[in-house]
């Protein structure tokens, strides 16, 4: 069991460590578990992608569901060790960089990083819209999800709430 | 600038967007920006997107490595552990819970509704943030040369370029033009 669970590990941090944005460790992680492995399969793959977009904090939060469909919640353990474990490489960097966070052309770096991240936050919306936004109250509850984000003070779990209920009295 | 925040009261702020921050890293970015720059003034903007820059080359998720650096910036080794553990624990006991009991959950026809309503919520919330996010980049002077970046990176998105080389090359880049704002 241990040493599954440390393989577990292993394999969904090299996931997540060849990883930069969104869901992009899928892939390896689908070709490790359940191409090559069948500890889980595609249904369950899907199942964590839908877990990890509907709860707070990170996106990448889906590793843990993956963790549990693999070994309970002592895989569940070796996932969120996983997800949290590159973070700490940030320390590296401003071990490297601090001392040149106010050289102009390392803010000019950081600028393009954000730009380039935010360009490939919209080519994931663009995908996500296709599934997500097709009709007109999805479309309306989306604009208003936006709007109250950049102009109200709610906290994005209520927004949340509040649409789903909309969607449970709609359809 | 106030005076930077005490351990505890940085883990609360930090607790209260673990907890009830939904739609993913870059909703999560925007809503810190707001309260720790905007609301609570402990550092400023230019530093907390220095941090968010770095938290973006880190692989992984970078919302992680976004509080990590911030628990850094204020506390050093302990406030990145303690900002971390924070961002990490609640939505993984979540997830876990949730896998547990999913075919019970997602089996549901009311909460099937009550999902197709949130991923609704999810993509408006993103793109806010999108717009957030690029915002002050697109003031004059510097409108031009963040929209040549921004379209040129969205296409190596849509061509499947994997985003690590490509935020290295934007990166290098943007260090190679220096201080050009154009």
């Amino acid at each position: 069991m241990i040493a599954k669970l440390a393989l577990l590990y292993w394999l969904l941090l090299q996931s997540m460590l060849t990883s930069f944005t969104g869901l992009s460790s899928l892939a390896v992680i689908r070709h490790e578990l359940v191409v090559e492995r069948q500890w889980i399969d595609d249904r369950q793959l899907n199942a964590a992608v839908m877990i990890g977009r509907s709860t707070p904090g990170p996106m990448g939060v889906y590793v843990v569901c993956i963790g549990f469909f693999v070994a309970g919640y002592w895989g569940a353990a070796a996932g969120m060790l996983a997800m949290a474990t590159p973070a700490l490489l940030i320390l590296l960097l401003f071990k490297l960089l601090s001392s040149r966070a106010d050289d102009p052309r390392l803010k000019n770096a950081i600028r393009y990083v954000i730009l380039a991240g935010a360009a490939y936050s919209a080519a994931a919306l663009f995908a996500m819209s296709q599934t997500a936004l097709n009709s007109w109250w999805t479309l309306a509850i989306s604009v208003l999800a936006g709007a109250l984000l950049l102009h109200g003070r709610i906290a994005t779990i209520w927004i949340l709430a509040g649409a789903g209920l909309i969607g449970v009295m709609v359809k | 600038m106030s005076a930077r925040p005490g351990l505890g009261e940085l883990c609360r702020v930090l607790l209260k967007h673990a907890a009830f921050t939904v739609g993913g890293g870059g909703v999560t970015m925007v809503a810190l920006e707001r309260d720790l720059v905007e609301e609570h003034k402990w550092l400023e903007r230019d530093r907390f997107r220095t941090i968010y820059g770095f938290a973006r080359l880190t692989p992984g998720t970078s919302i992680l490595a976004l509080v990590t650096g911030l628990g850094w910036h204020f506390h050093a080794y302990t406030g990145a552990l303690a900002a971390l553990a924070l961002n990490v624990i609640p939505g993984s006991i979540l997830a876990a819970l949730l896998a547990a009991g999913y075919e019970q959950v997602y089996g549901n026809d009311t909460a099937s509704r009550f999902l197709i309503g949130s991923a609704a919520a999810v993509c408006g919330l993103i793109g806010a943030s999108i717009w957030r996010m690029t915002e002050p980049y697109l003031k004059a002077g510097r409108l031009r040369g963040s929209l040549a970046v921004f379209v040129v990176t969205l296409g190596f998105a849509i061509w499947g370029i994997s985003p690590f080389p490509a935020f290295i090359a934007v990166g290098v880049a943007g260090y190679l033009l220096g201080g050009d704002q154009s």
